[in-house]
């Protein structure tokens, strides 16, 4: 029976046997999501062994606790193919040739993009549930119009007021965290 | 922080959002290039929005040139990183080579294994059955099959358009939320809508919610009505549901013409 440390310390020891294990678990599922969503059976592969080694990447040198293996696998394969989605379309519509990155660059820039939208996700959670409801909606392209209807509110004014607060609230909690710095825009 | 701050500082997302006037974007500007702060809330903002938006990803953050971008690269490149990398490749192409030839469609009887299957079956024939559903499911389920009008061009504000896309990105919520609209939708629509509606029932286990919307696909005057049945059967698969399975595999095998026809003649052979 294989646990979440186990999957984790057999994936970084790169041992065949813990690594099959997870590619007869879990594959099956990430293959029906990347499929159902406009990719191929070549893409399903290079997602899920993306996924692999950015666990590897992200949890040698600094172990941290994740709560499930499968959850968490499944939603860094989400983010790699959703990634390769948004980055096709991009190419679409400014008509680019695809821009030549070798996989390991490609890797890099997937595991820092990660790593800071987990850094955001986690303040983002510090949040009042109230903040959590307005602010998801609206950095999910609701409008001040339909955050009025959706949730209720007394006016536009309310709500824009509101959407300020929390985007307040959760600028500052980003700033005042240590790791900031490590995220912070060159300039 | 200065009162000039706190004025621009409250224009952040209308200047994100292009709602300011061009005076006003054009004064805001010329904030920012005095005020470094203002500079840096503009970032994060835009940072956060871009980062927290589900239908997005946020690529602006870093490029190739970054350092911390060069350094993992370097990383990678390592004798002990390409190592890892070609035992996951080498343990993946096993795996999928093992799968190829692993038939799809599992017998339990061979003719040299008869008598212990016939041991097995007595001993454990009711788990045999649940576990026959359930990879019934696994083989047969083809949820990504669902119709696409992202590849036939539609225009961007089609709640059709809006539908997948909301599947694509796992937005089952809102696709259940549009449930009042679908059902106002002409019979083409509405049979195209209602497989997305179906399958975010499924996908959030609300399973009598999906076997009444895939009920109400069957009865459309549309070319995709007989969808419905095949997806109800996925649904009775799932929940191990026997007797439903099998009756409506058999309502599928009634016309050659229904979806899935051959698939469903496999399934109800082997229900029964």
């Amino acid at each position: 029976m294989h646990t979440t440390n186990t999957y984790l310390e057999g994936l970084i020891a790169g041992d065949r046997k813990v690594i099959s294990a997870i590619y007869n678990a879990f594959y099956p599922k990430v293959k029906s999501f990347v499929m159902r969503n406009k990719g191929s059976e070549a893409d399903v592969q290079d997602v899920f062994q993306d996924a692999l080694m950015y666990l590897i990447t992200t949890f040698k040198d600094n172990p941290k606790e994740i709560h499930s293996f499968e959850a968490y696998l499944f939603t860094i394969c989400k983010n790699i193919w959703r990634r390769s989605l948004k980055k096709e379309k991009k190419q679409v519509i400014k008509e680019q040739d695809p821009i030549l990155v070798d996989k390991e660059t490609d890797l890099s820039l997937f595991t820092l993009e990660q790593h800071l939208l987990e850094f955001y996700q986690e303040k983002f959670q510090l949040l009042s549930d109230n903040c959590k409801e307005i602010l998801g909606n609206y950095f999910n392209g609701m409008s001040y119009e339909e955050l009025l209807e959706d949730l209720s509110y007394a006016s536009i004014n309310t709500v824009r007021q509101r959407v300020f607060k929390c985007k307040s609230k959760i600028i500052q909690l980003i700033k005042s965290d240590s790791r900031y710095k490590k995220f912070r825009y060159e300039r | 922080m200065s009162d000039n701050y706190n004025f621009y500082y409250e224009q952040i997302d209308d200047y994100l959002n292009g709602h300011l006037a061009p005076e006003a974007h054009e004064a805001f500007e010329k904030a920012m290039e005095t005020i470094p702060e203002l500079k840096e809330d503009v970032l994060l903002s835009k940072d956060l929005m871009l980062s927290l938006d589900k239908n997005n990803w946020n690529t602006g953050h870093y490029n190739q040139k970054s350092p911390e971008v060069i350094a993992l690269r370097n990383q990678l490149r390592t004798e002990e990183y390409t190592s890892l990398a070609n035992t996951i490749t080498a343990v993946g192409n096993d795996y999928l080579v093992k799968k190829q030839q692993t038939p799809k469609k599992r017998h339990w009887f061979y003719p040299s294994s008869i008598a212990a299957a016939i041991v097995i079956l007595i001993s454990s024939y009711f788990l045999l059955k649940s576990n026959n559903l359930e990879s019934q499911y696994e083989n047969y389920a083809n949820w990504e099959s669902l119709p696409s009008v992202i590849e036939k061009g539609t225009d961007n504000t089609s709640i059709l358009l809006q539908l997948e896309n909301d599947y694509i990105n796992g937005n089952y919520r809102s696709i259940i939320k549009a449930s009042e609209t679908i059902y106002l939708l002409n019979a083409p629509e509405r049979a195209f809508a209602l497989q997305y509606l179906g399958a975010a029932y499924f996908e959030t286990a609300q399973y009598n919610q999906a076997i009444l919307t895939f009920d109400h696909l069957t009865e459309l005057n549309s070319l995709e009505q007989s969808k419905g049945y095949w997806y109800a059967l996925l649904v009775y698969l799932k929940t191990e549901n026997k007797e439903k399975a099998l009756n409506t595999a058999k309502k599928i095998t009634e016309n050659p013409n229904n979806y899935n026809y051959k698939l469903a003649l496999e399934i109800k052979a082997d229900l029964e």
